[in-house]
């Protein structure tokens, strides 16, 4: 008879022990619904994203919504000018906490070649970004890229960062 | 303490989060976000703005938590509230008197040994104890986040001494003694240093570039702008003085590109015809030369030179044919011209392209020929735009529209140019396409276009200063805004631009020096 050593046992086999939190932003990095938001060229790559090449479901960011009070990430996608800047707010506004930002291509991130009279020098400007992807238009392996270092984000972060304003001064 | 009132602001978003919070006070409809008639004292239901009615008794004390929390929840801060907060009479703090004795106590043993010294002890002492007491800093410390730049040293040694790593409040200054950040014990410094050096720290906490540098006022101590240097001054006044103010700069130079001239018929004619008699000159001019050597060299008894070959005009050998305008053959373009007479300026083809300009005056009648005549059948606008040519002399725009004919195939260019301030008849009568069209000519160029149903801007902002595409606006600077929706990199990237457009001379009010 042999014994079988590093068996796990059976308590093991139906118990984890984690933090509350873990689960939460496991939970939450999970199933980020981002919104159905294009400004310009930068959008197409994202639709390709969300397509059946790509993907985008297959961490949990398939479903794009089309309202912001549905939605977790809002993907500025193209170039953000004068005009636009105040809509973007309202939607940013709209969205329920917790919620991301990734600043997609050149001109989200930083106004890309138009340094001009029209356009607003990046997103972040107006709101504040968790992930800027670089590229003009970036290819969809980027944006992935993007989201899945906005998902090491979401991991990463703690509850408290994110409230600890709020909690302080509520009391 | 109970909260009397509550109302909400204009700016609200709708967004649910009150009601979440606070369900027995907010009730957010489709569009807008109410107090509750349960609630108020006088029993409406609405954003109970310009009432201010006073909430019930009951609730008062009962939901100030949950009303407190749903004004934090709001995401723009439009939940306004007014809250009775008990008369406790502010006490001065205990500090003072303590600082006061001990200076009091530290002092008199020194310098009591002769009498006019006691008298200013005294004096010192009748002065802190009847007169009001003078505006000091009570303690000064170094929140986290200290870059060790030296900038507060520079501007008050007596206090702050950067080391290597860290930045410290001197032992000299502090009742305690220890020389540390001072970031957890706070310790008070010294009273007569906190009156004399009051501006000194003041200024070095405002000349922070990191804004670590805390401090504990007592009294009214001078208000100290943060100082700013010229590279790093991102104060919104330091922004706007970049931006355009074409009364300030009433010597700028536009250097207006060349016109190019229009592809016309009659211009290319023109220049063959000049370009022909040039060369022709040139000829001449060489065959008097050779004459004169010739005649030079024979008086001399030299070889005279070698007589001149004219050169044969170059033919092009590539399959490339150059754009050039040529006579209208079309049917199209003759019938126009028969149609409309001396309306017609001008007709004429270019690369299989048919090109018909007309008086101003006659778009609108042409327009209509084109569209309704069955010769023509020019159905669809396909595109209308404008040109600016600012340094043209008889006009300053052209306008053209683009027709197609889809049962006939084929297309068509009308064109019509345009002086300033000239309103041209709008074609949104023909062709309803022409609607937005020609909103954008006017949003780019500020042409305007009689009998337009609809004359706004359409891609700038109805506040847009300027027209975009006409030669003598500058790409930076001019409409270039400052955003305030967020503190953001300080507006670093939009002041670079601006100083760029700054820099290039365009347009722009330069910062004055001082």
């Amino acid at each position: 008879m042999s014994v079988i050593l590093n068996q796990p046992s059976s308590l093991e086999h139906i118990l984890i022990t984690t933090k509350v939190e873990k689960v939460v932003n496991w939970a939450r990095a999970s199933s980020v619904w981002p919104m159905t938001f294009g400004l310009a060229c930068c959008a197409i790559e994202m639709m390709a994203a969300g397509a059946s090449r790509f993907d985008f479901d297959r961490f949990g960011a398939g479903i794009f919504r089309a309202t912001p009070r549905q939605s977790d990430l809002m993907i500025v996608a193209g170039t953000v000018t004068y005009k636009m800047a105040p809509v973007i707010k309202k939607l940013y506004d709209q969205m329920p906490e917790p919620k991301w930002v990734i600043a997609m291509g050149s001109c989200a991130t930083a106004g890309g070649p138009f340094d001009s009279y029209h356009t607003i020098q990046g997103v972040d400007k107006i709101i504040p970004v968790d992930v800027y992807i670089p590229g003009c238009p970036p290819r969809p392996e980027s944006l992935i890229y993007g989201f899945l270092k906005l998902q090491d984000k979401i991991m990463t972060s703690s509850m408290s960062d994110r409230y600890g304003e709020i909690f302080e001064s509520v009391g | 303490m109970p909260i009397t009132k509550v109302w909400i602001e204009e700016g609200c978003i709708v967004c649910n989060a009150c009601e979440a919070e606070c369900p027995d006070v907010f009730h957010v409809t489709a569009d807008s976000c109410h107090i509750k008639a349960d609630a108020r004292i006088d029993g409406q239901e609405d954003e109970n703005r310009s009432s201010k009615s006073v909430l019930q008794n009951g609730l008062q004390s009962s939901l100030e938590t949950s009303i407190i929390a749903a004004a934090v929840a709001c995401p723009v801060n439009v939940i306004q509230y007014e809250q009775i907060i008990s008369q406790i009479p502010i006490e001065p703090p205990k500090i003072e008197v303590e600082v006061a004795i001990e200076v009091i106590t530290s002092v008199v043993p020194m310098v009591a040994e002769t009498e006019p010294a006691l008298a200013k002890v005294q004096s010192v002492i009748s002065e802190t104890i009847t007169s009001a007491p003078k505006p000091r800093i009570t303690e000064v410390w170094i929140d986290e986040g200290c870059i060790v730049c030296n900038a507060c040293e520079a501007e008050c040694p007596e206090v702050f001494h950067v080391t290597a790593d860290s930045c410290h409040i001197k032992a000299d200054v502090r009742l305690d003694g220890k020389e540390n950040e001072n970031r957890f014990e706070k310790s008070k410094i010294k009273q007569v240093l906190g009156e004399s050096l009051v501006e000194k720290i003041i200024s070095a906490a405002a000349g922070c570039p990191v804004d670590v540098i805390k401090y504990g006022v007592f009294g009214d101590v001078p208000k100290i702008e943060k100082k700013l240097d010229a590279v790093h001054d991102h104060s919104p006044d330091a922004v706007r003085s970049f931006v355009w103010d074409i009364a300030a700069a009433p010597n700028r130079v536009v250097v207006m590109p060349k016109t190019i001239p229009l592809p016309s018929l009659r211009t290319f004619l023109a220049e063959q015809e000049a370009q022909k008699i040039a060369d022709e000159a040139k000829w001449q001019k060489q065959l008097a030369d050779y004459e004169i050597n010739k005649t030079k060299a024979l008086g001399e008894n030299k070889e005279p030179p070698k007589a001149p070959v004219r050169p044969a005009p170059k033919k092009d050998d590539n399959d490339m044919i150059a754009p050039v305008p040529a006579s209208a053959d079309a049917p199209e373009l003759l019938y126009l011209r028969e149609k409309l007479g001396a309306s017609v300026q001008e007709i004429f083809q270019q690369s299989g392209e048919l090109v018909c300009q007309v008086a101003p005056e006659a778009i609108l009648e042409a327009l209509v020929l084109c569209k309704d005549d069955p010769a023509l059948k020019f159905e669809m606008l396909v595109d209308e735009t404008a040109t600016h040519y600012p340094v043209a002399d008889e006009f300053k725009f052209s306008i053209v529209y683009h027709l197609t004919s889809l049962s006939r195939q084929r297309r068509l260019r009308l064109r019509i140019l345009i002086p300033e301030n000239y309103d041209v008849e709008s074609a949104v009568s023909v062709y309803p396409g022409a609607n937005w069209l020609e909103r954008e000519v006017f949003d780019m160029f500020g042409i305007r276009f009689k009998n337009h149903p609809d004359l706004r801007r359409i891609l700038c902002p109805d506040d847009w200063e300027g027209y975009p595409l006409r030669k003598e606006y500058p790409t930076l600077g001019l409409g270039q805004r400052e955003i305030d929706f967020r503190e953001d990199r300080s507006g670093v990237l939009m002041r670079l631009s601006l100083e760029k457009a700054g820099n290039l001379n365009i347009n722009l009010k330069k910062p004055e020096a001082n």
